[in-house]
């Protein structure tokens, strides 16, 4: 039995015009995860939407790829250490060495929420744009095959560049 | 003849049946119509905000038991 729900809208649509720039600094599943949540939304409204990774944002929001040339025996340590993909990144709080993660895994399947990297590629779909950070690239030595399909690189001054007349977000 | 595409998007958490309605809303011309079926909490509330703010006007909004049936006039489609 279906019954209709009160008012629908009324006033005549404007679409919404926007610019969001989320940069993401943190490379925790939690935040990630609402950044790109909240990015795909915007997207949904016909946002502009940007996502500038930074230091542990760009190292796990990896793909499976080959070091940088340049990278030495220190940045493929450190390589080591990170998540192997946006799926494994870790969560801020109540990890504990994995186990929390691994019940999170079992709630989202329970209660059917998309995994980050499906929301990743929804946002891609939609016309996000991934950016990397160049210095944390360098520092980290990732090389091009590891970063997510799509995804540039790009300095600070270009965030501001694209941010212009928009919302900085940072995360 | 206007043609409707149907989301079945129960048992989707937020934002994942607004992302489906806005992907489906890029490969349609002005109008079709969408008429999607979702059960997150959040629903009823992000679908008229997705209605308003991007100019498709919600012709129904329904509660079938848990879920809620929205059906939305694409005016807005994909670029010609």
């Amino acid at each position: 039995m279906s019954a209709p729900l009160a008012s629908l809208q009324a006033s005549a649509p404007v679409p919404t015009k926007g610019r969001l720039c989320f940069v993401c600094v943190s490379g925790d599943w939690d935040r990630l995860y609402a950044a790109f949540a909240l990015g795909g939304s915007g997207l949904a409204l016909g946002m502009e939407v940007d996502f500038f990774l930074a230091f542990f944002g760009a190292g796990s929001m990896r793909a499976h790829g080959e070091s940088a040339p340049r990278a030495g025996l220190m940045e493929r340590l450190f390589q080591r250490l990170l998540p192997r993909s946006v799926d494994d990144a870790p969560l801020s709080r109540f990890h504990l060495g994995g186990l929390g993660k691994w019940m999170m895994r079992l709630l989202m399947k329970k209660h059917g929420v998309a995994a980050l990297s499906k929301l990743v590629a929804d946002v891609e779909e939609l016309g996000g744009r991934v950016h990397y950070c160049e210095t944390s690239l360098r520092l980290m030595g990732l090389g091009a095959t590891q970063l997510l399909p799509g995804a540039g690189i790009c300095g600070a001054t270009e965030v501001f560049s694209r941010a212009r007349g928009g919302q900085i977000i940072i995360v | 003849m206007e043609s409707e595409r149907h989301i079945d998007a129960r048992g989707m958490a937020c934002p994942r049946p607004i992302i489906e309605l806005a992907k489906l809303r890029r490969h349609l011309c002005p109008g079709a119509r969408i008429r999607i079926l979702a059960d997150d909490l959040a629903f009823e509330s992000d679908v008229r905000a997705w209605c308003d703010a991007t100019g498709n006007p919600l012709l129904s909004l329904e509660r079938d038991g848990a879920a809620i049936e929205a059906l939305i006039d694409v005016r807005v489609g994909r670029a010609p």
